[in-house]
């Protein structure tokens, strides 16, 4: 029966294209980690309209009002991953080798359970990317992981800026070169699909701005054809949107800073970045940030070249670093993933936990919202049993926007919104591995790695 | 490819003797242009009350109706005593009538590319053509209709007068038109043409755009364009010195779109279908019609208004939980093996402990199911309940099913009344055909439907069919008494008697009749087949998946040529010492079968 | 904070001295070494405080809080720290795959369905890149395992210090059979389910027919006084049948665990289960068979979309606690170091701490029938040996020496060698070196 209750309460369609649901709750007497302002004990937040409305110690919070014992629990921002491929249908428009025009925030899926997993790991915003199959992929859509909603538009992080994948090496040589015999087959081609890309933006950016100026004294002017990719190469340039570039290896990593100093473009974000080490001085240099792997490496001949220091070596260069999931299985994990850059490289607790709160919300401009546990944030948190980077912490509960969406004491099987009607039983499924950022390149070739 | 199945096909089947089943009305003549339906129970529209009256039709329009009618001397009469008169029905959306494009079909199913030269042709931006992209707006339904589409008869059969027919392909396929479901050549069947934009979430595969963020990009491009091209056609033929618009097919077919003079017809049967149609129209404004929905319910806030408006799908889901949940080989396990388990344990507690763990999981799942099957069954009643008004469209309908489902719906909370309205006016509101069809009122068009007890109820069965004047007549069968097993009819031997012996069939295929025979076993209550033909020599010859539901025989026989997979469904409806039904083949339609005993099993 | 900076500055300061070494890779040393002042977790015999450890001739000497140190020996001070067996990951790809992605580099899954005198010993590269890195976190011994086909071959378990697969072999050799299955291969896993219950029978019926020659082969071998016709397949399953070699049997849902019970049954073989992921839905039936289980990754989603999202954290445990003999594996090549972390993980989920090192030192080690010489801090073992500044399942912290067979291994790898390399990297940027052309 409180399954029951439980579910009712969480799959509220009548918030169906409604405003989004917030909430109000006390949480009481935990170990606060804040990530900009310390480690609080003894401490109370309270939440007013799914905002952090004050934080202290024995703080009053209005009648009636929803509290929750944290007691010997350790509370810090909900988790967000800055890479990753769950909550939307299509990840690769794999048909092209640039296809900055489409977006992944079309397709979103709110019934993925992988939503309700990263949850249950204290993740409460990801970003949903495109693959890596093209060299320019299509834009990203950064997530609240409110599930239990059916409306596509509810997961969407309202006002985070526009962002959009990029992709070098393997993958789009894979692709496009070996697949589809286009370019780019090699890396000195995938600058030229870059750089022609970018100047086919400026042109016509350029062309725009000339009509706009011509309709001006003459209303009859003729517009120049309107092309939604070229005119997300504008966008890119003039600075609207951050790319967030799929990279392995330092040479790579150096090509498109020199083609970004070319086209005047700042806001980049390397992904991956498994040789970001070797090149830390120059992306610190750049202004570029970092998102990679705990320890993954080996995969393929791009990552042979790694260490699992990568984020100690880019955090002490000052590269504004996180780590990710790239995976629907890690990213129930990533308090684990961040809490290993103590093994290698010895970072400090606040360091480590900023890899996977403030530091991927700087990376995906949504810092002033998310991140950290201060007044006037939005409430979006994970409670532990233990610290976090215990490997014995055990998420408790995770709140979003002052909802509880994981409640470790009241957390049924079977947490699927919507049952296949002709569907008797979940099946089985082995642990088949695949390449989240090759989804949906199968049809083009059959080795996913 | 279609040529060549057919020519494989006709050799396969090969045919001596043609036994083939219709309608009555396909051979009636029409002895006069003038019908005249005498005392029929006439219900004029959907909540109108039952009245005795005569209803006149000459040249396709009603010309008289009442209760004491002077009958004009030419009329054909029909006494109609014991019948009842409706409005026909019409058909909000479909393929009715429409052929399948040949190459274009199976392009996306065709799989990987066998090498590089199969590839789509892409253009300097790396873009497919619109043809091969499938954006083809600028096509209409018009060519690929061919009167002698089975699907005409078949739906006219159901109640159909009038459909909305859209054509095939991928995102964009073109244009819909009206057609009446009567007609000698294909022109005839055209009412209205080229009234609505067909559009569905259909990628084209490994050319762009592939996936649904590619096909949502390109319409928001598309629209851009064709917003821009209306705009500069006004100032060129407004003002000097303008250069003429750019040209671009596909632009220039959606400016009526951008207008707001052509409704967009969106297939969008689930739930996130639906939402990022819905989505898409709030970002660009187009009209749309959200159409062919199975799982419209969640949305009723936005249709409630009716500014947009909704085509339920007349294809509902199949309940597996007897019949094919218990053969899922997953979760349930062959009792002997739960046994072997106490026996490797040698422990009667074991089994009990099992029991307690694995069956509540089961019980959930199927708990689950149900309320989410139960819930698109009650899917047309929820909507019609709220005031949320909807038109039906056959467009994933199956012709065998259509009664069964609305009387499905009609069990779980439709009115009959409300099922009339959404077959009869309410479709024609959408279509603005409301002046000329959906009720039976003087100076409409003479689409009747007369059956023989009040319609949707048990046993009610089409005896007439008028289209546009044209009468078709129906026998109706009388259904065998039901001997069988209603739980499980798979396992009842007297009830599989009625399909196990060896029958010959025949095929009717374009200008070829394909014959042979079928053979039914039946062992521990589990039904097998095979299909013998003089020109199968060679490979598979068992039939597959049958289902046996009392009178009524469905399965499969599959077979490869060049090395695609060709699946023939059988649908048969047997009478004791014959029987009738058709057989579709996926991408190339539906044909007549019709069969006699020849055996009976040993 | 202080005492950060302090780490820092020392890291700092360590970093900079070792990079004057980078050049040269340090070298395994060898002799008697006493880890002295040291607690020491013995796994069998409980915890010791200030104790002291003795290795000679590649063996533990000697252990306790008052044993003498020898003269000559290599003095270890282990003040704050604690001694550990070495680990056993219980199922890997190490030695056997270089880079994931490049087939050639792949050398666990041969042409053949039939297989079984497949030898991993011989395609272990010793010299392979991935060990060093798993070593480090104190994982001292793997099982490498082939895949493919329903006998894929033969499995070893390797020390990882070694210049030849001899020098590495520990002493367990086991026959893979993966057991045919009636579920979905994963998510992508295109067959429908009527093709994969017809591929699970096929494959069902190919092993039974396979074991009915084997039978037959073994007859005839002893009748012949093993002088049967030639056949290499066969033949490397005649010890499997006489019960004298074991069989690891990889098996994951539910129902084929079951099926593989029974026919462990059956066909009276030494066996263990490994895999078993969906081990927690028929936990009693394993533990009243007896037969021991390899699992894991912990570390990894539930089998179902039905399942509570942290079932495959939790089957490891709830299969121990029922009395299932439970040994963790990562089933990885290039992470085996996370073999600590999936323990940990099954240590939060519902195992005990103990347990859960059990399951990665003395466990493996009674399965694989090698508990005489390894698996803990026992006099006359083998000195695989880790010494770590406190519990080795936490990610934070520091593994600082390591003994194989009585070797002390240096703890570098490349990604140690790479680290001391580039964290201040030399030139960096400055004024004569820009970061990019400008």
């Amino acid at each position: 029966m409180r399954k029951f209750i439980f579910l009712s309460m969480l799959f509220s369609f009548s918030h169906l294209f409604s405003q989004v649901p917030m909430g109000d709750m006390v949480i009481r007497n935990g170990t606060v980690l804040t990530m900009t302002k310390g480690t609080l004990t003894e401490t109370d937040i309270l939440i007013q309209k799914g905002k952090i409305t004050a934080i202290g110690k024995t703080l009053k919070a209005p009648l009636g009002i929803k509290v929750i014992d944290a007691t010997d629990e350790y509370i810090m921002p909900g988790i967000i991953d800055a890479h990753s491929h769950i909550g939307i249908d299509a990840v690769n428009e794999a048909t092209n080798p640039i296809t900055p025009e489409v977006k992944v925030g079309d397709a979103i899926d709110p019934f993925d359970l992988s939503i309700y997993r990263a949850l249950a790991g204290g993740v409460t915003t990801s970003h949903a990317m495109h693959g890596s199959a093209n060299a320019i992929g299509g834009q990203c859509q950064t997530i609240k992981h409110r599930y239990g909603l059916v409306d596509p538009a509810a997961f969407i992080f309202k006002d985070a800026p526009r962002t959009i994948k990029f992709a070098l090496g393997e993958n789009p040589i894979r692709v496009h070169g070996e697949g589809r015999g286009v370019q780019p087959r090699t890396r000195m081609g995938v600058e030229r699909v870059i750089r022609d890309a970018f100047a086919k933006g400026q042109v016509y950016r350029d062309k725009w701005k000339a009509y706009e100026l011509t309709k001006a004294k003459n209303p009859n002017a003729a517009p120049p054809l309107y092309n939604e990719r070229y005119q997300t190469m504008a966008d890119i340039l003039d600075g609207k949107i951050i790319i967030q570039c799929h990279s392995y290896r330092a040479d790579e990593i150096l090509m498109l800073l020199n083609v970004l100093r070319d086209f005047g473009v700042k806001k980049i974000t390397f992904q991956h970045a498994n040789e970001g080490f070797k090149v830390a001085p120059e992306l610190a240099a750049f202004g570029a940030m970092a998102s990679v792997f705990s320890d993954w490496w080996a995969y393929k001949f791009e990552v042979y070249y790694s260490t699992a220091y990568n984020a100690t070596i880019l955090t002490r260069n000052g590269v504004v670093t996180s780590i990710n999931s790239d995976s629907g299985e890690m990213i129930r994990h990533l308090y684990y993933e961040a809490a290993k850059t103590q093994r290698y490289g010895g970072l400090s607790d606040d360091e480590a936990l900023s890899l996977i709160t403030i530091n991927p919300a700087r990376q995906l401009g949504i810092d002033a919202k998310v991140g950290s546990i201060e007044i006037g944030k939005d409430a979006d948190i994970a409670i532990f049993s233990g610290h976090p980077l215990s490997v014995y912490a055990v998420p408790q509960m995770t709140i979003v926007d002052g909802l509880v969406r994981f409640d470790k004491a009241n957390d049924p099987n079977d947490m699927r919104i919507y049952i296949d009607p002709e569907e008797a039983t979940p099946a089985y499924y082995g642990r088949e591995e695949v390449d989240e950022c090759m989804r949906g390149t199968d049809q083009m070739f059959f080795n996913h790695h | 490819m279609m040529r060549k199945l057919l020519l494989v096909l006709v050799f396969l089947l090969r045919c001596i003797v043609a036994i083939i089943a219709q309608p009555v009305s396909e051979d009636l003549p029409q002895v006069t242009g003038c019908i005249a339906l005498v005392n029929a129970k006439v219900v004029s529209a959907p909540g109108k009350p039952i009245q005795v009256s005569t209803i006149v039709m000459r040249d396709g329009l009603i010309t008289d109706m009442g209760s004491h009618l002077k009958i004009p001397a030419d009329a054909y009469r029909i006494t109609a005593d014991s019948l009842y008169a409706y409005p026909a029905f019409i058909d909000a959306l479909s393929s009715i009538g429409v052929k399948n494009p040949e190459a274009e079909a199976n392009k996306n199913t065709a799989g990987p590319p066998v090498n590089r030269g199969e590839r789509p042709v892409i253009d300097e931006e790396g873009n497919a053509s619109l043809e091969d992209a499938g954006i083809t707006p600028f096509r209409s339904v018009r060519p690929v209709v061919d009167v002698k589409e089975k699907s005409i008869s078949d739906w006219r059969a159901q109640g159909f007068a009038v459909a909305h027919i859209v054509p095939k392909g991928r995102m964009l396929p073109g244009k819909g038109s009206v057609i009446v479901l009567a007609g000698k050549v294909t022109d005839q069947l055209f009412w209205k043409e080229d009234v609505s934009m067909y559009a569905q979430w259909v990628g084209a595969g490994e050319g762009y755009p592939g996936t649904v963020i590619g096909v949502i990009a390109k319409w928001r491009e598309l629209y851009h364009n064709s917003a821009q091209d209306l705009a500069q056609l006004a100032s060129y033929s407004n003002a000097p010195m303008v250069p003429r618009p750019h040209y671009n097919q596909a632009h220039e077919a959606l400016i009526p779109v951008v207008k707001g003079a052509m409704p967009v017809y969106f297939r969008a049967p689930k739930i996130k279908d639906i939402s990022r149609a819905l989505a898409l129209q709030k970002d660009l404004g187009m009209k749309m019609v959200i159409s062919d929905a199975e799982e419209a319910w969640y949305f009723k806030d936005q249709f409630r208004s009716g500014s947009i408006p909704l085509i339920l799908s007349l294809a509902l889901p199949e309940d597996k939980s007897e019949k094919k949940g218990d053969d899922k080989s997953d979760e349930k396990k062959p009792k002997s093996e739960k046994s072997d388990t106490t026996s490797i344990a040698d422990s009667s507690k074991l089994a009990v402990v099992k029991v307690e763990i694995k069956d509540p999981e089961k019980e959930d799942f199927e708990k689950r199911r149900a309320q989410s099957l139960k819930e698109h069954y009650q899917q047309a009643g929820v909507l019609a309940k709220d005031g949320i008004p909807f038109s039906f469209g056959t467009l994933s309908g199956k012709p065998a099913d259509f009664t069964k489902n609305i009387k499905l719906m009609i069990d779980n909370g439709l009115s009959a009344d409300q099922a009339l309205t959404a077959l009869t006016t309410q479709p024609a509101k959408l279509l603005g055909i409301e002046k000329n069809a959906g009720t039976i009122e003087i100076g409409k068009m003479a689409n009747i439907l007369v059956s023989n007890k009040p319609l949707f109820e048990k046993d009610a069965a089409i005896r007439y069919m008028v289209v546009e004047g044209n009468l078709y007549a129906y026998e109706i069968k009388e259904k065998k008494p039901a001997h069988r097993n209603e739980t499980h009819p798979t396992s009842s031997a007297s009830a599989n008697s009625v399909l196990t012996g060896t029958w010959s069939y025949t095929i009717e295929i374009p200008d070829a009749k394909k014959e042979g025979t079928l053979e039914f076993v039946e062992k521990d209550g589990i039904l097998s087949g095979t299909i013998t033909s003089a020109d199968i020599t060679s490979g598979n010859k068992d039939l597959e998946s049958i289902v046996l539901d009392g009178n009524s025989v469905a399965f499969t026989f599959d077979f490869e040529i060049g090395g695609q997979l060709v699946v023939l469904e059988f649908d048969l409806k047997l009478n004791d010492e014959s029987f009738d039904g058709n057989v579709s083949i996926a991408d190339m339609g539906s044909f007549n079968i019709t069969g006699q005993r020849i055996s009976k099993p040993n | 904070m202080k005492k950060n900076i302090l780490i820092f500055i020392l890291i700092a300061f360590i970093q900079n001295y070792s990079l004057l070494n980078a050049q040269q890779v340090e070298k395994s040393t060898y002799g008697v070494f006493a880890l002295t002042n040291a607690t020491v977790e013995t796994v069998t015999k409980g915890k010791l405080e200030n104790a002291t450890v003795i290795i000679r001739n590649g063996k533990i000497d000697a252990v306790g809080p008052n044993v003498p140190v020898p003269a000559g020996a290599q003095v270890i001070d282990c003040k704050g720290l604690t001694v550990y067996p070495g680990m056993v990951d219980s199922g890997t790809r190490l030695g056997l795959q270089e880079v994931e992605s490049i087939s050639v580099t792949q050398d666990f899954d041969e042409i053949g369905e039939l297989t079984p005198d497949m030898q991993v010993l011989t395609a272990v590269n010793p010299n392979s890149v991935l060990i060093p890195v798993a070593r480090v976190s104190g994982v001292t011994s793997v099982i490498s395992y082939p895949t493919g086909g329903l006998f894929p071959g033969t499995a070893a378990l390797i020390n990882l210090y070694g210049y030849t697969p001899e020098q590495m072999y520990a002493g367990f050799k086991a026959v893979i059979i993966n057991f045919p299955s009636s579920g979905s291969r994963g998510r992508y896993d295109k067959r429908t389910e009527e093709d994969i219950k017809k591929d699970g029978d096929k494959a069902i019926k190919k092993l039974n027919d396979t074991w009915d020659r084997v039978k037959a082969y073994a007859a005839i071998d002893s009748s012949t006084y093993g002088k049967a016709d030639y056949n290499p397949q066969l033949a490397a399953l005649v010890p499997v049948f006489r019960g004298k070699t074991t069989a690891m049997i990889e098996v994951n849902k539910e129902t084929d665990i079951l099926a593989a019970l029974k026919w462990i049954r059956t066909n009276k073989i030494k066996a263990i289960l490994t895999g078993v992921a969906e081990g927690w839905r028929v936990a009693d039936s394993i533990a009243l068979s007896g037969v021991p289980v390899i699992t894991g990754p912990v570390i990894s989603l539930p089998s179902r979309e039905s399942d509570r999202y942290d079932q495959g954290y939790k089957n490891a445990g709830i299969m121990q606690k029922v009395g299932v003999k439970v040994a963790i594996r990562t089933g990885d090549a290039e992470n085996v170091r996370n073999l600590p972390f999936n323990a940990g993980f099954a240590a939060a989920y519902g195992m005990s701490k103990e347990e859960a090192l059990k399951a990665v030192t003395i466990t493996p080690a009674e399965i694989f029938g090698v508990a005489d010489h390894m698996g803990s801090i026992e006099v006359g073992k083998d000195a695989n040996i880790f010494v770590s500044t406190g519990d080795p399942f936490e990610p934070a912290t520091q593994i600082k020496h390591l003994f194989i067979n009585g070797w002390n291994v240096p703890l570098e790898s490349r990604q140690t060698l790479l680290y001391d390399e580039f964290l201040n990297r030399k030139p960096g940027v400055t004024k004569d070196n820009p970061p990019g052309k400008s």
